[in-house]
C-alpha cells in the first residue's frame, strides 16, 4: 500500500505542480488549491472517522476502538492546521492577507479549539476506561460544531470563500474536467494518505495503552 | 410506596424467597491493570456472604461490580428472582453499597439526606421511617444537624443509614465496621442480622468479628501488586 | 418516563437546597457576573456602542459567567465525593435533568443580574423587551444544555475548571455568535438587517441537537 500511495502522491504532485495550467487567476499560487482542498476534505473526513470509532467504543467498550478514535482525532488535528495554513496562503495570494476573520477562516480556527480542547480534556484523565468514555463521547458531540461550522454558519453568512467545489459543486460546471480530475486524484491520495497515517497512529496509540502484544 | 421505604430491624421488608446475587465470570481492569479476574459466586436469600483478602485484592471492586456500579470488563453480575433474572432497571433499585468511598450530602442534615435518598428511589419517606433509621444508628439526637459536623465513627453510621434506607434485598456492606465503637459494631450485627431476613447481604472486611456474622467466606487471591 | 422527570426534580431540590444552604459557590458566581459587568462599563465608559456591539459585550458577559459556574452541579459532586451515593439514588437519566435543570436556573440567575445591570451601566435602550426575553431564554437553554454533559466529564479529569473552560468554550461559541445576532432587534438594530429570526431558530436548533445527544450520551459517561 505504501508503494502505490508513494507513486500515486508523486503523480499527483507532479500533475498539480508541472503540468497543470495555472489556477484562478493567481498563476503559480493557484496550485495551492490542488493541497488545500484535500487537506480540508480530509480533516473533516478524520474527525468523522473519530466519531464514528467513538459511537463503536461506547457501544462495545473495546480499547482498541479509542485507539482508533484518538489517533483519527490526531491527524484531524494535524489537517486541519495544514489546511488552515494553506488557506491563508492561498489568502495572502487573492487577497493579499494571511488572515482577515473570514467566516471560513473563523469557523476553521473555532474547529482547531474544538479539537484542541478534545486533547486537553483527553490529557487530563488518568483511569484508562474513563478517559476512553469521555474522549469518545467529546468526539461525538465535537462533530456537531465540526458540521455547523463547515456546513452551515458559511452558508449563512457572506464570505469570500469560494463555495466549496466538494460536495455540493455549484461550481463543477466552471471548472475544466482536466483540473477537476487532477482534484479527484490528489483527493483520493490525500484521504489514502489519512488511512495509512492512521493505522500507524492508531498502533502508537495501541503501544502507549500496552495493548498491542493481544492484538 | 411508604411500606416500601420503611426498613427497620423491627419491621423487615418483604422476604424475597429464591432470590440470588449471581457473579460469572466476571472481571474488572482498570487499564493495564487486572483487579477481579474472571471471578464466580452465588448468594442466595437468608444469606450472608463475607469476602476477604488483602488489601488492594478487588474487595471493593467486586462489591461495586455486584451492586451494578461498576461495570465488567468481562463476564456478568446479575440477580434473578425465582430463576428469572431482573432487569437492569430493577437491579439497580434492588441493590444498595455502603462503603468508605462514598460520602453523604455534607451540607444536608441526616434526615435530608436520608430523605432524599428514599424520594430519589421511589418510596415516599414519611417522618416516621427516617425517625426509625435515625433511631436505627443511635443518631436520633442529631438528625437535623448538617451531616458535614460529624465525627468518622458518626459518618460510618450515616453510611449505613443510607444503605438501609433503600431498603435493598440486595445490601453490600464494605468494611461496615470501620471507625465504629462497640455500639456501633452491635449496629452492624443487628443489620446483618435484619437483612438476612429480607434477602442478600454480602460483607467485604477483614476485620474477623464482621466476618463472624457470615455464613460462608469467599476469598479473593491477589494483591496490589498483581 | 414519569420516573425520571420525579427523580431529575429530586436531584434538583437536593441540588438547590445543598447550594443555598452554604451559598458561597452561587454568590462567587453572581459576584463573577456583577464584576463583569461593571468592567465591562467601566472600561467602555462614555464609548457609544453600537446595538451589535452591544449585544456582543453583554453575551461575551453572560458566557464567561456560564464557564466560570455550569461546570459546578457535576464538580462539586466529585470534590466532596458524593458521585457513588448519586449514582445509587438515581438513574443517570433522571441525574442529566436534574443537573440540566439546576444549570439552567444558574444561567436564568446570571441573565436576570447581567441584563438589566448592563443596561444600567452602559446606558443602552432596549427597544424590544419581549424579543429580548426570548433570545435571553433561548441562550440559556442552549448554554447550560450543551455543557451539562461537558461538566460531567471534566469532573472526572484533573484541573477540572480549567479544562470545563478550554472544552465548553468552542462548543458554546457558534450559539454565541448566533445569539449575538439574535439579539439585534432588540437593541434597535432596524428590522431587516441581518437575520435575527434565522439566527434564532439555528440557535435553538444546534443546542437542540447537542441536547439530544447529550441524552443519549450521558449514561456512558456517568456511569464507570
Amino acid at each position: 500500500m505504501r508503494i502505490v500511495l508513494g507513486i500515486w502522491m508523486v503523480v499527483v504532485v507532479i500533475l498539480a505542480l508541472l503540468v497543470s495550467p495555472p489556477l484562478l487567476g493567481l498563476g503559480d499560487a493557484g496550485r495551492i488549491f490542488y493541497f488545500h482542498v484535500p487537506c480540508a476534505w480530509v480533516s473533516f473526513f478524520a474527525y468523522a472517522v473519530a466519531a464514528y470509532c467513538g459511537a463503536r467504543y461506547l457501544l462495545s467498550r473495546r480499547a482498541d476502538w479509542d485507539c482508533k478514535s484518538a489517533a483519527a482525532s490526531q491527524i484531524g488535528l494535524l489537517f486541519t492546521v495544514l489546511a488552515t495554513a494553506s488557506g491563508a496562503v492561498w489568502a495572502e495570494a487573492a487577497w493579499g492577507q494571511w488572515w482577515n476573520w473570514d467566516p471560513r477562516e473563523t469557523a476553521v480556527f473555532i474547529v482547531l479549539l474544538v479539537y484542541g480542547a478534545y486533547f486537553a480534556l483527553r490529557m487530563s484523565i488518568e483511569q484508562p476506561e474513563q478517559r476512553a468514555a469521555i474522549s469518545a463521547a467529546y468526539a461525538l458531540i465535537a462533530i456537531v460544531p465540526a458540521i455547523f461550522l463547515i456546513y452551515v454558519a458559511p452558508r449563512l453568512v457572506e464570505s469570500l470563500h469560494p463555495s466549496p467545489v466538494l460536495p455540493g459543486g455549484e461550481e463543477k460546471g466552471s471548472i475544466e474536467p482536466f483540473i477537476r480530475n487532477v482534484l479527484f486524484a490528489s483527493l483520493a491520495g490525500f484521504t489514502g494518505l489519512f488511512v495509512w497515517m492512521w493505522r500507524i497512529q492508531t498502533r502508537i496509540e495501541r503501544i502507549a495503552l500496552g495493548k498491542d502484544a493481544q492484538l | 410506596m411508604t411500606a416500601e421505604f420503611t426498613l427497620s430491624p423491627e419491621r423487615p421488608a418483604e422476604f424475597i424467597p429464591e432470590l440470588r446475587l449471581v457473579a460469572d465470570g466476571v472481571s474488572r481492569s482498570f487499564g493495564p491493570r487486572k483487579v477481579i479476574r474472571s471471578l464466580s459466586l452465588e448468594v442466595a436469600s437468608g444469606e450472608v456472604l463475607a469476602v476477604r483478602g488483602a488489601n488492594g485484592s478487588g474487595k471493593s471492586t467486586l462489591l461495586r461490580l455486584l451492586a451494578g456500579l461498576l461495570r465488567p470488563t468481562g463476564g456478568e453480575t446479575w440477580v434473578e428472582v425465582r430463576g428469572r433474572r431482573v432487569s437492569r432497571e430493577q437491579r439497580w433499585a434492588m441493590a444498595a453499597l455502603a462503603a468508605p468511598a462514598i460520602q453523604p450530602y455534607l451540607h444536608l442534615t441526616l434526615a435530608e439526606n436520608l430523605r432524599f435518598l428514599g424520594a430519589a428511589r421511589g418510596g415516599a419517606p414519611d417522618a416516621g421511617s427516617v425517625a426509625d433509621l435515625c433511631r436505627l444508628v443511635g443518631l436520633s439526637d442529631r438528625r437535623d444537624e448538617p451531616v458535614a459536623s460529624f465525627s468518622s465513627g458518626m459518618l460510618q453510621r450515616v453510611r449505613l443509614a443510607l444503605a438501609v434506607a433503600a431498603r435493598p434485598p440486595v445490601l453490600l456492606l464494605d468494611e461496615p465496621s470501620q471507625c465504629l465503637d462497640g455500639e456501633g459494631r452491635a449496629l452492624v450485627a443487628k443489620i446483618v442480622e435484619a437483612q438476612r431476613s429480607a434477602g442478600v447481604c454480602v460483607i467485604a472486611t477483614n476485620d474477623d468479628s464482621d466476618a463472624a456474622f457470615a455464613d460462608r467466606s469467599f476469598v479473593l487471591e491477589g494483591s496490589a501488586d498483581a | 418516563m414519569k420516573g425520571t422527570l420525579r427523580g431529575a426534580w429530586i436531584v434538583f431540590l437536593k441540588d438547590a437546597r445543598s447550594e443555598f444552604r452554604t451559598r458561597y459557590a452561587l454568590s462567587a458566581i453572581l459576584l463573577f457576573a456583577v464584576a463583569s459587568v461593571a468592567l465591562a462599563g467601566f472600561v467602555l465608559r462614555g464609548a457609544m456602542l453600537d446595538e451589535r456591539q452591544a449585544a456582543a459585550v453583554v453575551w461575551l458577559i453572560v458566557f464567561f459567567a456560564a464557564a466560570t459556574g455550569l461546570a459546578r452541579p457535576f464538580v462539586q459532586e466529585a470534590e466532596s465525593g458524593t458521585e457513588l451515593l448519586l449514582r445509587q439514588a438515581a438513574r443517570p437519566e433522571a441525574v442529566w435533568l436534574g443537573k440540566f435543570a439546576f444549570s439552567l436556573g444558574l444561567m436564568a440567575a446570571i441573565e436576570l443580574i447581567v441584563f438589566p445591570l448592563f443596561g444600567a451601566f452602559l446606558g443602552v435602550d432596549v427597544r424590544r423587551p419581549g424579543w429580548l426575553a426570548a433570545v435571553a431564554a433561548a441562550g440559556a437553554v442552549s448554554l447550560s444544555g450543551a455543557t451539562t454533559i461537558l461538566a460531567a466529564m471534566v469532573a472526572k479529569a484533573r484541573a477540572r475548571s480549567s479544562v470545563f473552560a478550554v472544552a465548553a468554550l468552542p462548543v458554546l461559541l457558534p450559539p454565541l455568535v448566533l445569539l449575538v445576532e439574535a439579539s439585534g432587534p432588540a437593541f434597535g438594530v432596524s428590522v431587516g438587517a441581518g437575520q435575527p429570526r434565522e439566527a434564532l431558530l439555528a440557535v435553538m436548533s444546534y443546542s437542540g441537537i447537542l441536547i439530544v445527544l447529550s441524552w443519549f450520551l450521558f449514561p456512558g459517561v456517568w456511569e464507570e
